[in-house]
C-alpha cells in the first residue's frame, strides 16, 4: 500500500467513528511532526509540546480535513504554522538568545567530529528567515520535494524552487562563516 | 554563464530536477569553468551536511502522552517519568549508575570478562519498534518498559482480516493484560491478535522480559516478521 492510501484510509476509519484509527496516524506521524518542530524551533521541549498541540488540532478539525490534499501535507503544515507561531511568541518575550557567532578558534570541519559538525550545521539553520529554514527543514529533514512542500506551505512549486534556492545560498554563507564549506 | 544561472542549474541537479537539455548545459559549463565546479563541491557538501544529520527519535512518553490526552489509552499504571521525579528515585537511580559503572570497570579489568555476551545485548537494545509490511497490511509495533511490565503497542491498517502472532518464551514471560479493543487468542508461548480491516490499535501487556518475536500473517501465510526488544 502507498503511504497515501494508507493515512486516506485511515482517516475514512476514523471519520466513521473508529477512534482508534488515530491512534494509526499518531504513530504514523509522531516521530516527523516533532522532527519539524525540533528543526524550526531547535528546542526538544518546545517542539514536543508543539507535537502535541498538532496532534490535539489534528483530532479536532480531522473532519474538516480536505481529502483532495495528502494527510502529510496537512499535517506537517500545523506542524510548521504552530512552530512559527510559537517562535513570534519567544521572540516578543525575549527568550533565550543562542550564540550565533562561529568560534574564531574553530578548525575547518575535518576536524570536527560529527557532533561538532552537526550542532554547527544545525546553528547556520537556525540563522536563517523562518521562510527560509521552513523550506529548508521540509527538503531535508522529512524529504518532501517542490509539490509537497508548496501544498505543505501554501506556495506554488515556483515560488517553493525559489525559495529553496535563496535559503540555500543563505546557508551556505552561515556554512562558510562557521568553516564547514 | 550568468552566476546566478549555474546556481539555479547546481541546485536543481541537487534536487533531481534537471530536464536533460539543463542537465547537458551544466556539464559543458562545468567541463569548461574551473570556478563553477568549485562552486558545485560547495553546494554538494552542504547538501551532504544536512543530509547526514540524522532525524531524531520521539521522546519516550510522548505518543502515549498524545493518545491518553485524547482518552484513547487509559494511562499507563505507573509513569516513568513521574516516578523518576520523586526524589527516592532520582537517589536510587544515582545509586544504580554507580554499582553499573562499577561493575563494568571490574568486568574490563577482568581479562575472563564476555565481551561477545556484551555486544551482543547492545545490539538487541536497540530494536525496540518495528515495522511489519505486506501489501495490503502494515503494522507498527513498539515494546516499552512501564513499571514492572512489557507494553507491546500494534498499531496496524489493513484492507484484508490477518492477524499478528507474538512468540513468547513461557518460562520467562506471560501476558498479563490487554487492551478492550484487541481480539486475541492465546496458547502455549503465543498470542495471537486478530486484525480486522480498518485501522486498529492494540495493547498487550506481559510480565517478564523479552524479547518478542513478531508474526504477520493472513490467510496462514506468513507475510512479514521481525523480533523485538526492549531498550531499557
Amino acid at each position: 500500500m502507498r503511504n497515501e492510501d494508507i493515512d486516506a484510509a485511515t482517516v475514512r476509519d476514523c471519520l466513521a467513528g473508529n477512534p482508534q484509527a488515530f491512534a494509526t496516524l499518531v504513530e504514523r506521524y509522531d516521530r516527523p511532526v516533532y522532527n519539524v518542530a525540533l528543526r524550526m524551533l531547535r528546542n526538544s521541549e518546545d517542539a514536543r509540546d508543539i507535537a502535541q498541540t498538532v496532534f490535539m488540532k489534528a483530532y479536532q478539525n480531522l473532519a474538516n480535513f480536505d481529502p483532495q490534499y495528502k494527510f502529510y501535507s496537512w499535517i506537517y503544515r500545523m506542524a510548521i504554522n504552530e512552530s512559527l507561531n510559537f517562535q513570534r511568541v519567544r521572540d516578543r518575550s525575549g527568550g533565550p538568545v543562542d550564540e550565533h557567532i562561529a568560534d574564531e578558534g574553530a578548525g575547518p570541519s575535518e576536524l570536527l567530529g560529527d557532533e561538532q559538525t552537526r550542532e554547527l550545521v544545525l546553528e547556520a539553520v537556525d540563522q536563517l528567515k523562518p521562510e527560509y529554514r521552513a523550506v529548508i527543514v521540509l527538503r531535508y529533514f522529512v524529504d518532501r520535494n517542490y509539490e509537497d512542500m508548496g501544498e505543505i506551505l501554501g506556495i506554488d512549486a515556483k515560488t517553493v524552487k525559489s525559495r529553496l534556492f535563496t535559503a540555500r545560498q543563505l546557508l551556505k554563507d552561515q556554512l562558510a562563516l562557521r568553516k564547514l564549506l | 554563464m550568468d552566476r546566478n544561472r549555474l546556481q539555479e542549474l547546481i541546485q536543481a541537479d541537487l534536487d533531481g530536477e534537471l530536464s536533460p537539455s539543463e542537465r547537458a548545459e551544466l556539464a559543458r559549463v562545468l567541463l569548461q569553468d574551473h570556478d563553477a565546479r568549485r562552486l558545485q563541491q560547495e553546494f554538494r557538501r552542504m547538501h551532504q551536511l544536512l543530509r547526514d544529520i540524522p532525524a531524531a527519535e520521539t521522546p519516550p512518553g510522548l505518543r502515549t502522552e498524545i493518545l491518553v490526552a485524547r482518552g484513547l489509552v487509559a494511562p499507563p499504571l505507573e509513569s516513568r517519568q513521574r516516578r523518576y521525579n520523586q526524589p527516592y528515585y532520582r537517589v536510587a537511580a544515582v545509586v544504580l549508575a554507580g554499582v553499573v559503572v562499577v561493575g563494568i570497570s571490574e568486568l574490563l579489568r577482568d581479562g575472563t570478562a564476555p565481551t561477545a555476551n556484551l555486544q551482543g545485548s547492545l545490539r538487541a537494545a536497540s530494536q525496540d519498534h518495528l515495522s511489519l509490511r505486506a501489501e495490503n497490511v502494515e503494522v507498527r509495533a513498539s515494546l516499552m518498559r512501564v513499571g514492572p511490565k512489557l507494553r507491546l503497542e500494534l498499531s496496524s491498517t489493513a484492507t484484508i482480516a490477518s492477524a499478528v502472532v507474538a512468540r513468547i518464551d513461557p518460562a520467562t514471560m506471560a501476558l498479563v493484560g490487554n487492551s478492550g479493543e484487541a481480539q486475541l487468542s492465546t496458547a502455549d508461548g503465543q498470542v495471537t491478535v486478530r486484525l480486522a480491516p480498518g485501522s486498529q490499535f492494540s495493547v498487550l501487556e506481559f510480565s517478564g522480559a523479552a524479547p518478542i518475536q513478531l508474526e504477520l500473517r493472513a490467510d496462514g501465510r506468513l507475510l512479514s516478521e521481525g523480533k523485538l526488544f526492549v531498550t531499557e
